[in-house]
Parts: C-alpha cells; sequence; structure tokens
C-alpha cells in the first residue's frame, strides 16, 4: 500500500447489500414454485378424487368403444380447464395486487414500491402454471385410461 | 355366414385359488340367428359373454368376429370393434347416471362420428320410441326404474347398427309386458336386418322362442 488508499468496484463496496438482493431472489424463487408445485398437487389431487369417483363410469365409456387417448383427452380437458382458471384467477389478482403495491410508500431512496407490470413475468407464470397442470393432470389421466372395465363390472 | 365364431375358448381365474372358469368353448353364431344362452349362476355364461364382447383378453383360444381374427389384436383396435360392430347390454344395467337417457344411448354414436350430432339425437329418439320410452328422453338416467334403465341400455346397444348383439340377462328386471317388447324388438332386428342376437337369460319361455339355446354347465357347453 503506498497511498493508504484502495480502490474497489461498487460491487465490492456494497457486497452485503448484494448478498441480499442474492437472498431476496432465492427466497422469492422458492416461494413461487412451492406455491406453483402446492397448486399441481391441488390438481392432481382433484383429478385423481374424480378419476376413482367416476371409475364405473369410465368402465361403460370404455366398454363402448372409448379408447385410452379419448379418456385421457377427457381427462386433460378438464385439468386444462381448472389450470386456465387459475391462470387468469391469478393474473388478474396480479394485477390488482400490481397497482395496489405501486402506491405503497415505502421511503427512502426507493421511495414507492419499485415494482411494475412486467409482461415477461405474466408469460412466465402462465407457461409454468399450464406446465405444471398439464402433468398434474396427465398421471391421473392415464391412470383412468388404464381402468379395465371387466374388472368394474365384476364387482 | 358365421358373425361370430369361438374355437377352443379357455379361461382360468387364479385368485383366490386356480379354477377353470371356460373349458374349451367352441361354437358359432350365424347372421341373423337368435341364441340363447342359459345355464346355471356360476356357469360361466357372463364371463363368456365379457369375452365375446372384446373387452376380456385373458384367455386362450380364438375369437373371430365378422371373419376376423380378434384374438390378439391390440386395445385400441378391440374398442374399435366393439364401437363399430357389437352392442352390448350388461347385466346390471349400466348408465351414466348424470346423463340424460337420450344422451346415454347418443354417447357411442358420437364417438363413432358417423353421423352429425343432429342425425344422431333422432335416431336415438327413434331408439327410445322403439323400446317405449320416448317420455323419458330427457330424465336424467339415474332418474329412471330398473326396468326402464335396462331398456336405455338396450337402445344404445343398438344405435350404431351393430353387427352382433350380446345381452346379459336382458330382461331380467322386467315385467312380462316389456319382456315381450324386448323380445319382439330382439326378434325383428334379427329378422329385419340379419342382426344376430347372443342373449343370457333365465326366462325359459324367453329362451324356449328363441331360435337355439346353448347350455353351459360348469364353463362347458352341453
Ligand atoms: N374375478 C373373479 N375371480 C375369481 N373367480 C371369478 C371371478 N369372476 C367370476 N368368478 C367365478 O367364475 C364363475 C362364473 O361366473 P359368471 O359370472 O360367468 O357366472 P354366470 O353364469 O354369469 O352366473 P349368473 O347367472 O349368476 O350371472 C363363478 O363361479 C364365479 O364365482
Ligand atoms: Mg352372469
Amino acid at each position: 500500500m503506498l497511498t493508504g488508499y484502495k480502490s474497489e468496484g461498487w460491487r465490492e463496496a456494497n457486497e452485503t447489500i448484494m448478498a441480499a438482493f442474492r437472498m431476496r431472489r432465492i427466497i422469492i424463487t422458492l416461494v413461487s414454485n412451492t406455491l406453483l408445485i402446492v397448486a399441481g398437487f391441488g390438481i392432481y389431487n382433484i383429478l385423481n378424487m374424480t378419476v376413482s369417483q367416476k371409475i364405473n363410469d369410465i368402465a361403460i365409456l370404455k366398454a363402448m368403444g372409448f379408447k385410452g387417448k379419448d379418456v385421457i383427452r377427457i381427462f386433460l380437458t378438464q385439468a386444462l380447464s381448472i389450470g386456465v382458471m387459475g391462470v387468469i384467477g391469478g393474473m388478474i389478482m396480479a394485477a390488482v395486487l400490481v397497482t395496489l403495491l405501486k402506491k405503497v410508500y415505502i421511503g427512502g431512496d426507493i421511495g414507492f414500491f419499485p415494482i411494475d407490470y412486467e409482461l415477461t413475468k405474466f408469460i412466465q407464470g402462465t407457461v409454468v402454471g399450464m406446465i405444471i397442470t398439464f402433468f398434474a393432470g396427465y398421471l391421473p389421466a392415464r391412470k383412468a385410461a388404464q381402468v379395465d372395465p371387466v374388472s368394474i363390472f365384476r364387482k | 355366414m358365421n358373425i361370430l365364431e369361438t374355437r377352443n375358448i379357455s379361461k382360468y381365474f387364479h385368485d383366490p385359488v386356480e379354477f377353470q372358469v371356460l373349458k374349451d368353448i367352441s361354437f358359432a353364431v350365424r347372421k341373423g340367428e337368435f341364441l340363447s344362452m342359459v345355464g346355471k349362476s356360476g356357469s360361466g355364461k357372463s364371463t363368456l359373454l365379457y369375452i365375446l364382447s372384446t373387452m376380456d383378453t385373458e384367455y386362450s383360444g380364438q375369437l373371430k368376429v365378422d371373419g376376423q381374427t380378434v384374438t390378439g389384436q391390440t386395445n385400441d383396435q378391440l374398442a374399435e370393434m366393439r364401437n363399430n360392430k357389437i352392442g352390448f347390454v350388461f347385466q346390471f344395467h349400466y348408465l351414466l347416471p348424470e346423463f340424460s337417457c337420450l344422451k346415454n344411448i347418443m354417447l357411442p354414436a358420437l364417438k363413432l362420428g358417423k353421423y352429425t350430432a343432429q342425425e344422431i339425437e333422432s335416431r336415438a329418439y327413434d331408439k327410445l320410441k322403439l323400446l317405449g320410452l320416448e317420455d323419458q328422453a330427457l330424465k336424467p338416467a339415474s332418474k329412471l326404474s330398473g326396468g326402464q334403465q335396462q331398456r336405455v341400455a338396450i337402445a344404445r346397444a343398438l344405435i350404431n347398427d351393430p353387427h352382433i348383439i350380446m345381452c346379459d340377462e336382458p330382461t331380467g328386471n322386467l315385467d312380462s309386458k316389456n319382456t315381450a317388447i324386448v323380445f319382439d324388438t330382439f326378434k325383428d332386428l334379427t329378422r329385419s336386418f340379419g342382426q344376430p342376437i347372443i342373449a343370457v337369460t333365465h326366462d325359459e319361455e324367453f329362451a324356449r322362442n328363441s331360435d337355439r339355446i346353448i347350455e353351459m354347465r360348469d364353463g362347458e357347453i352341453v
């Protein structure tokens, strides 16, 4: 050290704040993924229950000549309609929340809550939501497609 | 011409004990034939009918429908064959309880997709009329009496003009008047359209008036 000064970039100078940012991002990702998975389980459970309740009806359809893939289509349609409703509801709620939060004054350098309508986030949410719905619906649908009508009718 | 033919069909149940339900069943059903199948409870009639209807594939031997070997086909091919060629009435009337009678009858035809929805509806209505149920058309199936449900199931079996009709005790819940209606409908189908019918029945008069009787005893035709 010749001068007694040292230089450092703003990132290093604010290492603590940067760490806090990173932590925040990790937490947000974890929380939102957990929510998505919980929602996925919800859909999975609803459809699993429907399959058990309607097993007789599924057997009848198969006996009348509906194929495995027809049955899958019926249940996937149901799953996706739940998913679409969920996505639309979620979008509306997100838009409302953003509108409200934008007006919340936090103070300091930040001022108003730093949030805005971000199209990419909305698209991300829709895509991930539909993918999860698809898988949550596909598993019970496949179970339904494999129902053996004879074993149901014998009961 | 044989619409349906079996050769040496045997079937075993393994659970709870090894047990041969069907023993070397060989017979044929000709076009336009009205066949009754009789036999004691537990003799294997329903089990045989499930195999003939292509729903049960766990058997040995050979099954032919319309000259085509059915044994060994994939599940999708079998489903198509059931939709297209086989009308089936179960031992216990199995309708979709939340759907109207009309809709229940329409379903196999909507699946087949040969006619428009409108044509299918009017055809379904004709079948209901044939079985004397036109006034019940829009009621949910669950709100019908057992005998009415059974007749709706028969109407449904007829909707796709099947090449063969199979019934497991189609008149089990019917009074003599409705039994006569069903019998005459069947007789008429075999005579006018040449659609053969295999009907499992415990009704002696019904069996006696059909063209041929097959009796099952302990898994064998006697
Ligand atoms: N899943 C099964 N596992 C083991 N045995 C079975 C099974 N299903 C039926 N059985 C037996 O097979 C035999 C034939 O049954 P099936 O239902 O074909 O008789 P059925 O002739 O139709 O009698 P019913 O006139 O009472 O309807 C019976 O002894 C029955 O106990
Ligand atoms: Mg039986």
